[in-house]
């Protein structure tokens, strides 16, 4: 943009009279004689249907008779048809963002009938577009080279069903899985709600495939550490701890875990028995390899240990082995990395009380192959008499919680089914506060198990309190205090508690170092909450299942399948990513280095290059807001077709008044009634 | 009704007469309107062929953040009786928040303004989204009737009062 080009240039000015609509409240022909003698303004070519295939081929020939002209058109809203006309002026050699459109339509001759007024307007809206025509500047996006691989982090079902899918589409997948073995929450559970199928039944095969799938690496025991580049160019630093045992040489006999001295408790099996310090993650896991715990182990405490080397008859034990950084490009990462169950340890925790139980512990003694063998015991080894199911428990322990974590009130109804069941003659009670049963076939399945297993059921209002109190014998009190005064009290041998899904502890380290945004439980805030829940808002890192808020197997599913569709649509091989050029970017002879622009960016898109001292615009990761532009304080950053000097020249064509400056940056000698933010 | 009631109103505003609030001053309202929810809002109106006074002049802008203080000043300097700035609605922003920013430096702005004698009323942030057209060319109506209300602002005539004698036209400027 020079002065002389807002100065001497021409625009070539195109009127749609939209058929016969817009001569109905204009006087186009008052227009165009108008607008024929304006500044700025050289042919004016009329045409009754410029969007039709007939119009942009006529648009298209007469911009071929003007090479570099600006062009205006003067039509509809830009939101239906800018597109149609870029890609007329694209086709005949213009460049698209020299084109300025005037909405006279639906911002004008649509919303009076005031013809003499609305005639005024139009001519001022379109000395707006003239104005602002002048001072665009062409623009051209950027092609990138981009990785097509992917980086899947965590490996329950939302990623293996990403994992897999990206695979099938021959990209090539590293699953990076926290745990010693894949399968996520889903393989802990015991029968599936609505259906009861055998959950390892359900995804066995998912997890087979996913372990031999050519195109997927698996790694277990690994944890991503640092996310360096952006969408199209990761590079993911993962780092890969020892497991001690090496998993082609393990055949899974145990002879280590026989000769192992220590026991700890075992959180797969929600604590309610212990493990050696070499162990295998649960029976039929895979890979079906044993692992040793450091943190438990004694060889890593005090070196007074080594058993298991000498028992393992493949001499395939090593406590030498280390740690290993490995570093892995990727155009995508998909964070799948699951919910955590929110169990209180506080003082007056309900979840301390030896007859309470939670969800998870409850599912591992339902399930065949778990800790009892599928069958239900209270820590005593008793079989209680009465088990009292209590939905909705807060971060303490207590009830109710305020948020709903979507999947309990349809796991509570199959432990009654199930309970039933196993205890015919146990008495069942469940204590909820309103049954969340969305889901096809769950209410089908919800009402079932309430008319068929005798459960009684009492539903509390929502400031009702629900409390849990442990007594001097084997029972625990249910009190219920109601906001009407009424309390009610029973007593019962076991409570089965729901604690709230949280991803606070599994995903939160991660998601800061990507600098993505949480929400108050933890989970990982989308892109948008309802049309792009599978993605986040830096560009090219999507997020799957739990990790963005609670959900169940059926539900996981879908949303890996969706975030993968995601990564396929926008990665495609042999394809460059193309960058918009309607980015902010730096003038780095303004910048003053105060970073504000870094605080307010709502995508991270900028970052700060400590050696030139000046802020930087990753143009892949910004959105085009122009939000930077209007904090800066000294005009160095802003948003390209929307600049300060653009929208200062349509104001003043809007208002009949002239730009405060001569479109160089320069303020223009008479000006001086405008303001300027940084002063002439 | 929405609109502006046209033919009737407007007509006895402009033949001036209908009692002692009538006068012929025409209100020139900027409207600065985000791309994604408020312009949506303005184009639906049309499309629905509401009625609404032909003062408001329509700027869009990616984001209702992108509006600085420097473009409404300018915006007023340049003749405008009042600055309309709409956005998306708290929590629907296309760009997370640039909303709720665009509010805040509204509302530092009306103050300071205040300080100067400039009236509250004549800088407006609303939240407009893309299926409120009713309530689109309703808060025009309003803020119309307001500023006929309030009178001219007249900031170009005050600016060039204070300037140098020598000069007072504008460039571009018919009524100087």
């Amino acid at each position: 943009m020079s002065s002389s080009s807002a100065e001497s240039e021409r625009v070539v000015l195109f009127l749609c009279e939209c058929g016969p609509l817009l001569n109905e409240t204009l006087d186009l022909d008052t227009i165009a004689t108008t607008l024929k003698e304006a500044p700025g303004v050289g042919r004016v070519l009329r045409h009754p249907t410029l969007c039709s295939e007939e119009g942009r081929a006529w648009m298209a020939e007469r911009l071929l008779e003007s090479p570099g002209e600006r062009v205006v058109v003067t039509a509809c809203s830009p939101r239906e048809h800018e597109h149609t006309f870029r890609q007329v002026c694209e086709a005949a050699g213009h460049n698209p963002y020299l084109l300025a459109i005037a909405n006279i339509r639906e911002q004008c001759a649509w919303v009076t009938s005031d013809r003499d007024a609305a005639t005024a307007k139009a001519v001022q809206l379109t000395l707006a577009a003239v104005a602002r025509a002048l001072r665009q500047v062409p623009l051209s996006g950027r092609d990138i080279d981009a990785q097509t691989g992917v980086v899947v982090v965590g490996a329950g079902v939302a990623g293996m069903t990403a994992a897999r899918m990206l695979g099938d589409a021959d990209r090539n997948v590293v699953l990076v899985e926290r745990g010693p073995a894949i399968g996520g929450r889903t393989a802990q559970l015991a029968e599936l709600y609505p259906a009861f199928e055998c959950a390892s039944c359900l995804i066995e095969p998912l997890m087979d495939e996913i372990l031999h799938h050519p195109r997927i690496k698996v790694m277990t025991l690994a944890e991503v550490e640092d996310v360096l580049g952006s969408f199209g160019n990761f590079t993911v630093r993962i780092r890969q701890r020892a497991r001690h045992v090496d998993v082609a040489g393990c055949y899974g006999c145990r002879a280590c875990h026989e000769v192992c001295p220590v026991e700890v408790r075992d959180p797969f099996e929600a604590e309610l028995t212990s493990r050696k310090a070499v162990y295998i993650a649960y029976p039929g896991c895979l890979p079906n390899a044993s692992l040793v715990d450091e943190a438990a182990c004694r060889h890593f405490r005090d070196r007074s240990c080594d058993a298991c080397v000498a028992a393992c008859p493949f001499g395939n034990v090593n406590l030498s082995a280390r740690d290993e950084t490995v570093e892995v490009s990727a155009g995508a990462v998909l964070l799948a990395t699951g919910a955590d169950l929110e169990i209180s340890s506080a003082e007056d925790s309900s979840f301390r009380l030896p007859q309470v139980f939670s969800t998870m512990a409850l599912e591992r003694m339902l399930n065949a192959s778990g800790c009892t063998n599928g069958a239900v015991r209270l820590r005593d080894g008793r079989v209680p008499s009465s088990v009292a199911l209590a939905h909705c428990a807060d971060e303490r322990g207590h009830g109710p919680s305020d948020r709903c974590s979507k999947t309990c009130c349809m796991s509570m109804l199959k432990y009654a089914r199930l309970l039933h069941e196993k205890l015919p003659e146990a008495r069942l009670l469940m204590v909820h506060w309103g049954h969340s049963l969305a889901g096809k076939g769950y209410r089908e399945m919800g009402w079932n198990v309430l008319r068929q297993t005798g459960v009684e059921t009492l539903m509390l209002a929502p400031d009702d309190r629900l409390d849990i109190i442990g007594t001097s014998g084997t029972h625990a009190r249910l009190r219920v205090s109601q906001s009407s005064g009424t309390e009610k009290e029973t007593t019962v041998d076991m409570v089965v508690m729901a604690p709230p899904l949280s991803a606070r502890t599994t995903a939160g380290g991660l998601a800061r170092r990507l600098r993505l945004d949480l929400d108050s439980s933890g989970f990982v805030r989308e892109e948008h909450p309802r049309l792009r829940s599978f993605s986040t808002r830096i560009e090219g890192v999507l997020v799957a299942g739990s990790a963005q808020g609670p959900r169940d197997v059926e539900e996981s599913v879908s949303h890996g399948a969706a975030a993968a569709g995601a990564v396929l649509s926008a990665l495609v091989p042999g394809r460059k990513l193309h960058i918009d050029p309607q980015r902010a970017h730096v003038d780095p002879g303004r910048c003053g280095g105060c970073r504000t622009c870094l605080r307010v960016c709502p995508y991270k898109a900028i970052t700060f290059d400590m050696a030139a001292g000046i802020a930087e615009v990753n143009e892949l990761l910004c959105h085009g807001c122009g939000v930077c532009g209007a904090t800066c304080p000294s005009s160095a950053i802003e948003a390209r077709q929307f600049t300060d000097a653009q929208l200062d020249a349509e104001v003043g064509a809007l208002l009949g008044r002239a730009p405060r400056d001569g479109g160089d940056g320069q303020p223009a000698p008479d000006a001086t009634y405008a303001i300027g933010k940084s002063g002439p | 009704m929405t609109g502006y009631p046209e033919g009737t109103a407007l007509a006895a505003f402009r033949n001036g007469v209908g009692g002692a609030r009538v006068t012929n001053f025409q209100p020139r309202i900027v409207g600065v309107l985000c791309n994604w929810c408020s312009y949506s809002g303005a184009d639906m109106a049309g499309q629905a062929k509401l009625r609404y006074p032909n003062n408001l002049l329509i700027l869009r802008v990616m984001c209702s953040g992108r509006v600085d203080t420097t473009l409404v000043l300018n915006a007023l300097a340049r003749g405008a009786d009042g600055v309309l700035v709409c956005g998306c609605h708290p929590g629907d922003c296309h760009y997370v928040s640039g909303n709720c920013r665009a509010e805040a430096r509204m509302e530092l702005l009306r103050r300071v303004l205040a300080e100067f004698g400039v009236e509250k009323e004549r800088v407006r942030v609303e939240w407009v989204s893309a299926r409120e057209a009713e309530r689109f060319a309703g808060l025009v109506d309003e803020m119309t009737n307001a500023l006929r209300t309030l009178g001219p602002l007249d900031w170009p005539a005050t600016l060039a009062a204070a300037r140098a004698p020598a000069s007072t036209s504008f460039p571009g400027c018919e009524e100087g």
